[in-house]
């Protein structure tokens, strides 16, 4: 029953974010998770719902096979810094409305109620006993600096970088980027082959990711959607590890059936990050498409046809500039204006032109410092 | 402060930890043998026998020997097993599976108590709570192994916080730390006190009877209010705590706490040096003035330690060398991927100017362009995400770079998906999937998995399910719900019939009805066996769904329900015959209009009209010529006038002239509206047979008749 409750309160916060709070399908749905609800809480006094670690935990045992539906709970709630909700009997339908919302909303915060209580869990440890006296001592001041923040704050500055570490060179980069993944999940065993077996394609990923993210913080993003643009970036052209690495180091243009090959990157890519738990799944998306071009042409060639994803237009910028100014076996690296020249060129065709202008103007306000 | 070993230092595990490592291995290896085959087979007994030698090694050692779990990590003493090894990774997710936090085998064991265990832990129980596996565990009465399973209680509930990244990876393992420390705490007294201001826990220790702690106490308050360096590296601030804390504490006190500081550092000198990279000179040296100020003996080799970062210029968070190899928190790399940072051969691919480009553009804070960026957050939302997810799976389902396992797999991935399409009405996707498994069913390459993942897709739950959903989001994806019924065909009707009978919402079962419309004459077959239904209104609803098919072949079905005696389901039946043009529905009709009166006769006289059916026109103006003796009879002459009107056949007029133009003494106020209604549907009739009325209504005081004549006046004119 929590299962089913979770499913359908889930697609209503799903229902939330696609249309909207007051969307009909949204009032259908938080009805039937609100019945279900109630007859959970006349079972018991609270539906206790606890994140720890990859798990969820209801009411003191783990939940096992949550579901796509689970795991997208997980997630939201993550993304919004909460890993406890208890909710109390005699929760009202609008209390649970307005969770719902929350947990939809990508800037809202997840407002607690009278019956819904939202937090974070903490292990309870102690290292000795403590007299009466201290317990009330124990009352510490609410807002004290935790190590959880300190924590965040490590992240944050591993993840959206490279100025407030005040780096000194793209090795800096490179650690930094091991650190930050490191933290997030084992990516690093997925780059480290592409690392041994191409040495370009890992600095090429390295400055992608720089690229990437150097458009996407000037786009506004920020937090979990440039982090998430980071590792894709970073991960774009993983599908190369599956290439031989006589292809990938060829020092003579390639014959058809190479480019035939190599053209299959995306492909092996998004085939190996899609498997990978925990990797964003925006990843996957941009290793496919990021040489899809935005008038729809380019390679794969999607059956249905595709729009190209944001994140892939501005990743294909990015990879595009640095491969270009980059010295290849086979040619030298081009300069920088006439490397923008080229992207202006194909701005309509080979890329979004909001992009491009945006890249234009931030490289030459950049390069001009 | 806890020790990591990796393979790398494979040198340091102690004896016992070795051996039990590979004592874990052989206990992974039975605990698979017996999830797999009967307590008989060899190769049960064989594994058992393996594991339960390497056990009896081990209690040579010790008597006991305690695994402690903290997730997917296996932990002895303070030592955490290598996480990277999958051996110790599957066997604590086996043990983590039930529950279970820490596993205690003592001396005495036997193979078929080791076998009960592994029986226990292999069983799957996913809706068993933590008392029942505790209660199962108890009940298999093991006396040499002791289970203690995971205390849910321990994790406390912060209300009201939020981190903006929780994401703690170190939660379970600070579990299982305050489990083995016997620190942990499962009442609401201690909440941690790594959470206590410096001078807070000072003030608190200094209370302490010195009497009635001893040296491992100290190493505990040190451990857990430095714990953060188990994580990652020790930073300033770290050290600015605890030298608070200890500056706070009486001088006796100032002195245990210090020594057990550097009791607890000395312990690895690697995570010390690595932590120490962080801390600024400034802060080691003033550690290095209070240890010499409370004369506190420090081992050699961290002293140099000390010495050499209090002599160094701090170059904040760097990353040290060993043997070529560059020690990132605690990854290695390996020498030749050191080799790729350097300079050197960083130029290989990147010259010195892009070098500096991109430094530039790292140091560059761009200026945020106005753009409208809610619009790209919702291309980055997660169900946006999930769609282009999908589509890209799907890509790869169609390329030939999957073997067959992977093809399951990624079966089994939109599988769950799926789920959330159908909830959220992306019914796109829904049939982007199942095209795509119809395409494969037919190729050699995946035939088999393609059809079996259909039939599910066809299965009954499947269809049910969709059709639920169709009840919530159906009518806000009207179009994407129809796309996906015409793609299933045949397959739906019935369930999509059966939804219409039974939905108590008149607003669905408009969509329902609607959908079913749509069909065609493909609805046609499971409609009429429904047409045998006994309840009225599935009748009516069958009729009304055939009203849209032109094929004649259903005229004989729907004849019999003509004359059907509830009103409701005969019109139903009359207007599908009327919809073909059977002569029969018009034959009925008008026996009903002959014979019925008041209610019923008004619907069937308004019948005639809507269906424009002109062969009733006689019928109804004998009706129109019946005498009105009273107001009432009057007033029922409307419908007839309003049909009539809507059939526009001019044989009606000379009835009509008499009715309408004549003076009426009586019932004046029903006479009048009998006029208007006339004048309503005046330019019904053929302009050149109506100028009469015409021109009396432009004379008339009546604003609607009036206007309606100028109307009428100016189009013949014009």
């Amino acid at each position: 029953m929590v299962r089913s409750f979770l499913s359908i309160a889930m697609s209503a916060v799903s229902n939330c974010s696609l249309y909207s709070k007051d969307h009909a399908s949204v009032e259908e749905l938080g009805r039937k998770a609100f019945s279900i609800l109630n007859t959970l809480l006349e079972e018991s006094e609270r539906l206790e719902l606890m994140i720890v670690g990859e798990d969820l935990i209801v009411n003191k045992s783990p939940l096992k096979d949550i579901g796509i539906q689970g795991k997208n709970l997980l997630k939201r709630l993550r993304k919004k810094g909460i890993t406890r909700v208890d909710i109390l009997r005699g929760v009202s339908y609008a209390e649970m409305k307005q969770w719902i919302a929350g947990i939809a909303s990508v800037h809202e915060e997840i407002k607690g109620s009278a019956h819904i209580k939202v937090g974070t869990v903490d292990v309870r440890i102690g290292g000795l006993r403590v007299d009466g006296e201290f317990v009330a001592d124990m009352a510490v001041p609410p807002g004290l600096p935790s190590v959880q923040v300190e924590k965040v704050k490590d992240l944050y500055q591993g993840v959206s970088p490279f100025k407030k570490l005040n780096m000194t060179g793209l090795e800096d980069i490179v650690v930094n980027f091991i650190l930050t993944f490191k933290r997030e999940v084992n990516i690093l065993k997925l780059i480290s082959p592409v690392k041994s077996y191409s040495e370009y394609t890992y600095t090429h990923a390295t400055n992608v990711t720089v690229l990437s993210l150097f458009q996407a913080e000037s786009l506004g993003f920020k937090d979990d959607l440039l982090r998430d643009i980071g590792i894709a970036a970073l991960l774009h052209d993983v599908g190369k590890l599956f290439m031989s690495k006589e292809l990938l180091e060829k020092k003579v243009a390639l014959d058809e059936w190479e480019r035939s090959e190599i053209r299959l990157h995306p492909v092996y890519g998004a085939k190996f990050l899609a498997k990978m738990d925990g990797v964003p799944r925006l990843a996957t998306i941009v290793a496919m498409e990021h040489h899809l071009r935005y008038d729809g042409t380019g390679y794969p060639v999607y059956a249905m046809g595709k729009k190209q994803h944001l994140c892939s237009q501005i990743v294909a910028i990015a990879d595009f500039f640095d491969a270009l100014r980059s010295q290849r076996p086979y040619r030298k690296a081009l300069e920088v204006k006439e490397v923008l020249a080229l992207i202006k060129k194909d701005a309509g065709s080979a890329f979004n032109p909001f992009l491009v202008d945006n890249f234009l103007r931030s490289m030459q306000a950049a390069l001009s410092e | 402060m806890v020790i990591y070993i990796v393979a790398e230092n494979a040198d340091r595990i102690p004896l016992d930890a070795r051996l039990l490592g590979d004592a874990i291995i052989e206990l992974n290896i039975s605990r698979r043998n017996v999830s797999i085959y009967p307590r008989d087979h060899p190769s049960v007994d064989k594994s058992l026998g393996r594991a339960f030698a390497f056990m009896e090694k081990l209690f040579e050692l010790r008597p006991e020997i305690t695994l402690a779990v903290a997730k997917d990590t296996l932990i002895i003493d303070d030592y955490y097993l290598d996480k990277k090894n999958p051996v110790y990774r599957e066997f604590a997710l086996h043990l983590s599976d039930m529950s279970i936090s820490h596993v205690t085998f003592v001396t005495g064991l036997g193979k078929e108590e080791l076998y009960a265990f592994h029986r226990f832990i292999s069983e799957k129980r996913d809706s068993a709570s933590v008392a029942d596996l505790e209660n199962s565990f108890r009940e298999l009465n093991l006396l040499h192994i002791r289970a203690g399973f995971i205390d849910y209680g321990a994790f406390r509930f912060v209300e009201g916080a939020s981190e903006t990244a929780a994401k703690d990876p170190s939660l379970w393992e600070r579990y299982v730390y305050g489990l083995l420390e016997g620190t942990l705490q499962t009442n609401d007294i201690a909440d941690g006190i790594v959470e206590i201001p410096p001078d807070m826990l000072a003030r608190f220790v200094n209370r302490m009877v010195v009497a009635e702690h001893k040296e491992e106490t100290y190493d505990s308050v040190i451990t857990s209010y430095v714990r953060r360096s188990t994580e990652s590296a020790f930073t300033s601030r770290d050290l600015r705590r605890l030298l608070d804390f200890i500056n706070g504490l009486r001088p006796e006190l100032k002195k245990q706490f210090l020594t057990s500081t550097v009791r607890v550092v000395s312990k690895d000198l690697d995570a010390a040096y690595k932590s120490l990279r962080g801390v600024s000179v400034d802060e080691i040296i003033e550690l290095l003035g209070v240890i010499n100020e409370q004369k506190v003996v420090i081992p050699d080799a961290l002293k140099n330690l000390l010495d050499k970062f209090s002599l160094l210029p701090w170059e904040g968070v760097a990353t040290p060398l060993f043997g070529g190899g560059l020690l990132v928190d605690d990854i290695f790399l390996s020498p030749d991927i050191v080799n790729l940072l350097r300079e050197d051969q960083f130029g290989a691919f990147i010259d010195s100017t892009y070098h500096k480009e991109i430094q530039k553009v790292m140091a560059f804070k761009a200026p945020r362009v106005g753009s409208d960026t809610a619009a790209w957050e919702q291309e980055f939302s997660e169900e946006a995400i999930e769609r282009d997810f999908n589509r890209a799976v799907l890509e790869v389902l169609r390329s030939d770079v999957i073997s067959s396992e992977e093809y399951q797999e990624f079966v089994d991935l939109m599988r769950e998906q799926t789920e959330q399409f159908v909830w959220t009405g992306q019914y796109g996707r829904l049939i982007d999937i199942v095209r795509l498994l119809s395409e494969h069913e037919k190729d050699e390459r995946f035939s088999e998995k393609a059809s079996e993942a259909l039939a599910e897709y066809y299965s009954d739950a499947f269809v049910g399910g969709l059709i639920e959903s169709f009840r919530v989001v159906g009518r806000q994806v009207r179009e994407e719900a129809w796309k996906l019924c015409d793609f299933y065909g045949e397959r739906i009707i019935p369930k999509l019939i059966d939804a219409l009978i039974d939905d108590s919402s008149q607003v669905n079962r408009r969509f329902f009805i609607g959908i079913l419309k749509e069909f065609g004459d493909r609805i046609i077959p499971e409609v009429l066996r429904k047409l045998g239904d006994s309840r009225w209104y599935v009748k009516r609803n069958m009729l009304y769904i055939l009203g849209d098919c032109q094929t004649p072949d259903i005229v004989p079905h729907i004849r019999p329900y003509c004359r059907h005696e509830n009103r409701k389901v005969s019109i139903e039946a009359i207007k599908c015959l009327l919809n073909v043009g059977d002569r029969y529905g018009i034959d009925a009709l008008k026996d009903y209009i002959r014979s019925e009166s008041g209610e019923a006769a008004r619907e069937w006289i308004a019948l005639a009209g809507a269906y424009r059916v002109r062969e009733l026109v006689p019928d109804l103006l004998a009706v129109l010529r019946k005498r009105a003796l009273t107001g009432s009879d009057l007033y029922e002459k409307i419908p007839v006038v309003k049909a009539l009107g809507e059939i526009g056949d001019p044989r009606a007029l000379d009835a009509l002239r008499d009715l309408v133009l004549g003076k009426s003494i009586l019932f004046r106020n029903v006479a009048e509206r009998v006029r208007e209604e006339f004048y309503r549907t005046l330019k019904q009739y053929p302009l050149p047979s109506v100028k009469d009325f015409i021109e009396a209504g432009l004379k008339s005081k009546n604003k609607l008749i009036r206007e309606e004549s100028e109307r009428l006046s100016t189009k013949d004119q014009g």
